[in-house]
């Protein structure tokens, strides 16, 4: 398991290797003059000239590379042109409310979608099935920031359970943050537990036609037991690799609903980062993404091992 | 002697098709009943309606099973579950397909205790060991602990016998338990539940299309063709005097070391699929000595003079 575990770290440091490589790239790839572009139409050559200064590009790219890495190795993301701070200050200040978002949104769509995918699968061609796979088909298809004004339109502003946006910090308020994050949260997730009830419902499918499933039954061991042990372990290995996949979406579409519900997130960062041509933040944001991307890769990998030994031993 | 389990005229359906009709047959405590026939002849479907185990869309249309006095066939799944795994246990042809891949072999033996006998976990995992142990898995210690991928095809088949053994059964369904496995493996496994029988006690229904297998370990034989029994008897009888032309063909087919090497005869054609049974005898179609009065009635069981009793009415001039 641990020959395993450290495999996959080492897989994943390419990845990291290239995409901090991208992140460097961006500045070089993008048409036109960088510093033109940030300073903006009204700039004089000598603002220009400051700013190039600033940002290093008047130096050869080899040497703004190694800068780059040197920068990088010492936690240093660069200075934000807008908002005069460090970059990295600047991500990690709205790391927590889009971490918080994803995860919170990743847990309520597999926590949920597993459970309907396991209900329909069980009852399969039955009402209830019919009824989840419905369900699954609507929250598929209904657009995030749609479904997201509906929510508070209902529970902020009609019934005032839920306030209409804005974070509270879990250090200071655990009830507030909860109580902030749950609307933006199930929103965010709507669509990935329909994804989660369709992957899990055709894998318990599969599973549950398998002969060590009538093994289980012939054991006498109660019907709960039978889906929820033996069959339900075994579907999970696909639905695992999906997760993945979806965390990725997921951490996409906190940008718009961010904005819907006013959170002040990484996503919202980015998007005005993106608007006002402030180049560093936007390498930084860059970077910031595709870490948490390859590490929730890597945490699916080791889960993967986890529920199935024959990953785990190498077969 | 009360039998242990008795089978009164089951018949089994999936929607209007009926794939099991009028079988009978008993087993007393202890002994070793073999059901044969060739695929599609009913056997593993019998044995899944004694179990209760029955695929989606199969359901028990007429006839009673009786297991020590209880009517099973009429228990809810409550309480069938109760009887599972502790009085009457089932192992299967696959042994790598019928054991969960993602939990030890250890685990798969403990919750049968640990459900059944309401064991804690460590007293579990250490009768776990013993049952190993007592199935003749070779470092059971070890193996208590393994996954069913880092175990051979025959400690598999141990390891599932050991599960079925968890809980003293007074009966073990066998279905085809060496088929899948090598010849020397087979004798092996073989080997094991005759000895196991002893021990316990128990009666074994081992179910094989192969007679080698039955010659070796069943004192009675039923022979089923397309849903019904054919023949029935001891299996010295059986043997030595079939009386159904089914059943001779069966014998006939066994490769022998002895005598010029020939070609096998082999049974023309294949055994009907449900949808399609013929009427009357549903041998009828493959069988030399068919007469057409064989396809005007279903023929009933009786005794013949070689001490079988057969459902035929040319088993005389089949002789």
């Amino acid at each position: 398991m641990l020959r395993y575990a450290l495999r996959r770290i080492l897989a994943a440091l390419p990845v990291l290797l290239l995409v901090s490589l991208m992140s460097f790239a961006i500045v070089w790839i993008v048409p036109g003059d960088v510093a033109a572009e940030m300073a903006g139409p009204t700039a004089t050559a000598e603002e220009l000239a400051r700013l190039r200064e600033r940002l290093g590009l008047n130096r050869p790219w080899h040497e703004q590379l190694v800068g780059w890495y040197w920068a990088l190795a010492q936690g240093d993301l660069g200075e934000s042109i807008l908002l005069r701070q460090g970059v990295g200050a600047a991500i990690l200040e709205r790391l927590p409310v889009t971490l918080s978002l994803t995860f919170l949104a990743l847990g309520i769509a597999l926590v949920a979608g597993t459970a309907l995918g396991v209900v329909a699968a069980v009852r399969a061609g039955k009402g209830a099935d019919r009824a989840a796979m419905g369900a699954a088909l609507v929250g598929f298809s209904v657009p995030d920031f749609w479904l997201g004004l509906v929510f508070v339109y209902v529970f902020a502003v009609q019934l005032a359970w839920l306030p209409t946006g804005g974070y509270v910090p879990f250090g200071q308020d655990p009830i507030g943050w909860a109580r902030g994050m749950v609307l933006p949260a199930a929103t965010l997730a709507l669509a990935q537990i329909g994804l989660f009830a369709r992957m899990t419902r055709a894998a318990m499918l599969e599973v549950l036609r398998q002969d060590y499933v009538r093994t289980a039954r012939a054991k006498g061991m109660p019907g709960w037991v039978v889906i929820g042990k033996h069959a339900l372990r075994n579907a999970l290995i696909p639905v695992v690799t999906v997760a993945g996949i979806a965390c990725g979406v997921l951490l996409g579409g906190t940008v718009v609903i961010e904005s819907v519900f006013s959170l002040p997130g990484v996503g919202r960062l980015i998007v005005g980062a993106i608007q006002r041509r402030d180049y560093p933040v936007i390498q930084g944001g860059l970077l910031l993404t595709a870490t948490i991307f390859v590490c929730v890769n890597l945490a699916v990998d080791l889960l993967y091992a986890w529920l199935d030994p024959r990953i785990r031993h190498g077969r | 002697m009360s039998a242990l389990l008795r089978v009164e005229a089951l018949s089994v359906a999936f929607g209007k098709t009926e794939v099991l009709d009028g079988v009978s047959f008993d087993i007393a405590p202890g002994e070793v009943l073999g059901i044969v026939g060739e695929s599609g002849s009913g056997k593993s479907m019998t044995a899944l309606a004694m179990m209760g185990l029955l695929p989606p869309g199969g359901r028990i249309a007429s006839g009673r099973i009786v297991f020590e006095d209880v009517e099973v066939s009429r228990l809810p799944e409550r309480e069938l579950a109760k009887m599972r795994g502790a009085r009457m246990a089932m192992i299967f042809q696959e042994p790598m397909a019928s054991l969960n891949p993602v939990l030890t072999v250890g685990e798969q033996i403990a919750e049968v205790l640990r459900h059944h006998r309401g064991m804690d976990r460590r007293s579990a995992h250490n009768e776990a060991v013993s049952l190993l142990k007592l199935v003749e898995v070779a470092a059971a210690e070890r193996r208590v602990d393994e996954y069913p991928h880092q175990l051979s095809g025959g400690m598999r088949q141990r390891a599932m016998i050991a599960i079925a053994l968890a809980c003293r059964p007074r009966l073990l369904v066998a279905d085809e338990p060496t088929t899948a496995l090598d010849a020397t493996v087979q004798a092996g496994i073989l080997d094991l539940l005759r000895g196991l029988r002893q021990e316990f006690g128990m009666a074994v229904l081992l179910i094989t299309h192969d007679l080698g297998v039955v010659a070796d370990i069943c004192e009675r034989v039923v022979v089923m063709y397309a849903g019904r029994v054919a023949e029935t008897g001891d299996a010295g009888a059986i043997f030595a005097e079939p009386g159904h032309p089914y059943t001779q063909a069966l014998l006939a087919a066994i490769p022998r070391l002895e005598g010029p090497i020939g070609t096998l005869p082999a049974i023309a054609g294949v055994v009907p699929s449900p949808a399609d049974f013929p009427p009357g005898c549903r041998f009828a179609p493959r069988c030399p000595h068919a007469i057409p009065a064989c396809e005007a009635a279903a023929p009933v069981l009786r005794a013949l003079a070689g001490g079988t009793q057969a459902a035929c009415i040319r088993a005389e001039h089949a002789a």
